[in-house]
């Protein structure tokens, strides 16, 4: 499975040359607009909204301790 | 009037209530969604939520304009209290722990979530078959795919589960289901509905957008969500939109741009369908224009290259240590294979071979599509250049990529689309794509009303 899908990578990317060798270079596009809309106001953050918030993300958390903490492990595949 | 501002009327005047209209919603899902799956996850207080709404129309309150409407919603955006699972085993016990921006505005006007619904698993696909809880039937061609990745919202809508429905389009994933099964989708322009909530797939080129019956429908549940949310920055400065009562079935004097090359890539016997559509607007007063659009073609590998990169990123904090599981772990092929694409293209990535090749050419894109619209006011063509596979049917990736020829260039370009059916070939429906300027909606709904109409 692997292998077939760094095939399927390199067939994608081979194929994406190949289609693209004739454009000019050009500036490149990340988003379609670039108009950024960070005016968004300050304001204090509303507690009873957050801890229930808390209590929810909680209830879906894979492990938790007795506080209401999040108890993360170090995942396996993490290289240490 | 179409049928969905009908039954509005209807609920609002008391001839039917909004509890009646999702209990007829929920015997019909309970006696067939067996079979077609368009849900994954119906919404245990529908009942009672309608019940509200009936309650403050007999008291002559203020209702919102979805008032007793039932509304479904794919499962890769937030519902607070439901599982948004992105049909992936990966969330498969992931309670959304709040509403998404378009559900709270949904809320405030008072439409019912009915339920979640089915997907290609992380939207990952174009034809509903790669989710985890089973692959979605099309009702309007039973035995074939619905088309994705919004299978099971254009499923629902076709097969008369729910009124109106929330898809995601992020390379056609409203446009190719709606095609297929004969309904209006509509991908809005990048920016104008808000994306927070959604788990997203290409975070440059996702939209949220409505799946309905009719062309009225979807305008009204784009109405509603529409409009910059202060949460967002990447979102256009509009605050909000209007166009039902601006919505005219009159396209005389519009002009209208068809492409030859559509032809070169779709099934003769779907050309055919688009062909006598095109006639239709011709009849109807509108101008036809032919369009030179020379690098259409190249935006699908462009498109898959910046998707695979842009999801590889947007994957890693499935890392299952704060909720659900790895993706690696449990995820199905199609998602595998995009992550270890993004992955390895990433990894190749040096002196801007690759990703950034990819956001030049979509540059030539989006350049190409605003030239031809400076010239005219919509481009109109088909929305999938072949027809739908019957289910099960093995694919290699390419074929399954070549679904996206037509509708990729919109996401690539920001720019707006829809899709109404426009006829059948064996049976089997075929919608035609209008595809409008950035912020060109209005146009594309005229457009879309005047094929509805003449449909009948």
């Amino acid at each position: 499975m692997s292998e077939d899908i760094e095939k399927a990578a390199e067939e994608i990317i081979q194929s994406f040359l190949q289609a693209v060798r004739d454009l000019p270079e050009t500036k490149e596009t990340y988003y379609s607009y670039e108009m950024y809309n960070a005016t968004r106001e300050d304001a204090p953050p509303n507690k009873e909204k957050l801890a229930e918030f808390r209590k929810r993300f909680l209830s879906i958390a894979p492990k938790k301790d007795e506080e209401g903490n999040i108890r993360v492990e170090v995942a396996t595949w993490v290289e240490r | 009037m179409g049928r969905t501002l009908e039954k509005l009327e209807k609920i609002r005047n008391g001839e039917i209530s909004a509890e009646e209209n999702v209990l007829e919603f929920l015997e019909r899902i309970e006696k067939l969604n067996g079979k077609i799956n368009a849900f994954i996850e119906i919404n245990p207080n529908a009942i009672e939520e309608a019940r509200k709404i009936d309650e403050k129309i007999k008291r002559g309150e203020k209702i919102g304009k979805l008032a007793g409407l039932a509304i479904a919603v794919k499962s890769n955006i937030n519902v607070l209290g439901l599982r948004a699972t992105c049909a992936s085993k990966t969330l498969e016990d992931y309670v959304c722990p709040y509403d998404a921006e378009v559900i709270k505005r949904i809320k405030r006007e008072d439409g019912i979530i009915i339920g979640m619904t089915n997907m290609d698993e992380f939207a990952c696909g174009s034809s509903g078959e790669s989710s985890a809880f089973g692959p979605t039937d099309n009702p309007s061609a039973p035995g074939r795919i619905p088309g994705g990745s919004s299978s099971g919202s254009a499923a629902a809508v076709a097969a008369e589960f729910c009124d109106l429905a929330l898809g995601t389009d992020t390379g056609g994933s409203i446009r190719n289901p709606a095609s297929h099964c004969g309904i209006v989708g509509i991908k809005p322009t990048y920016g104008l509905v808000p994306r927070h909530g959604l788990i997203d797939l290409g975070m440059s080129l996702d939209q949220i957008g409505p799946l309905a019956t009719d062309v009225d429908g979807a305008a009204l549940l784009l109405e509603v969500m529409a409009g910059k949310n202060e949460k967002e920055c990447m979102m256009l400065d509009v605050k909000k939109v209007q166009y039902l009562g601006k919505l005219t079935d009159d396209i005389k004097g519009m002009k209208i741009g068809v492409s030859e090359k559509f032809r070169l890539l779709t099934d003769e016997r779907i050309m055919e369908v688009i062909d006598g559509a095109v006639e239709r607007l011709r009849d109807l007063g509108a101008e036809i224009v032919e369009v030179d659009l020379p690098n259409l073609e190249k935006a699908l590998p462009a498109y898959y290259l910046i998707v695979s990169v842009e999801f590889f990123s947007a994957t890693r904090k499935f890392d299952g240590r704060k909720y659900g599981k790895r993706i690696e772990e449990v995820c199905g092929e199609e998602v595998l294979r995009r992550i270890r694409r993004g992955s390895y293209i990433s990894r190749k990535e040096y002196r801007g071979k690759y990703y950034q090749r990819a956001l030049q050419v979509r540059t030539i894109i989006k350049e190409e599509l605003m030239r031809v619209l400076s010239n005219v006011d919509v481009i109109v063509g088909p929305t999938v250049p072949k027809l739908p596979h019957r289910l099960g049917t093995k694919l290699t990736p390419m074929e399954m990529y070549s679904y996206d020829y037509l509708t990729v260039p919109a996401n690539l370009a920001g720019i707006c689309g829809g899709v109404v059916k426009v006829g059948e070939v064996d049976g089997i429906p075929v919608g035609l794509q209008v595809q409008g300027k950035p912020l060109g909606e209005l146009d594309v709904f005229r457009v879309l009303k005047a094929l509805e109409g003449s449909n009948d």
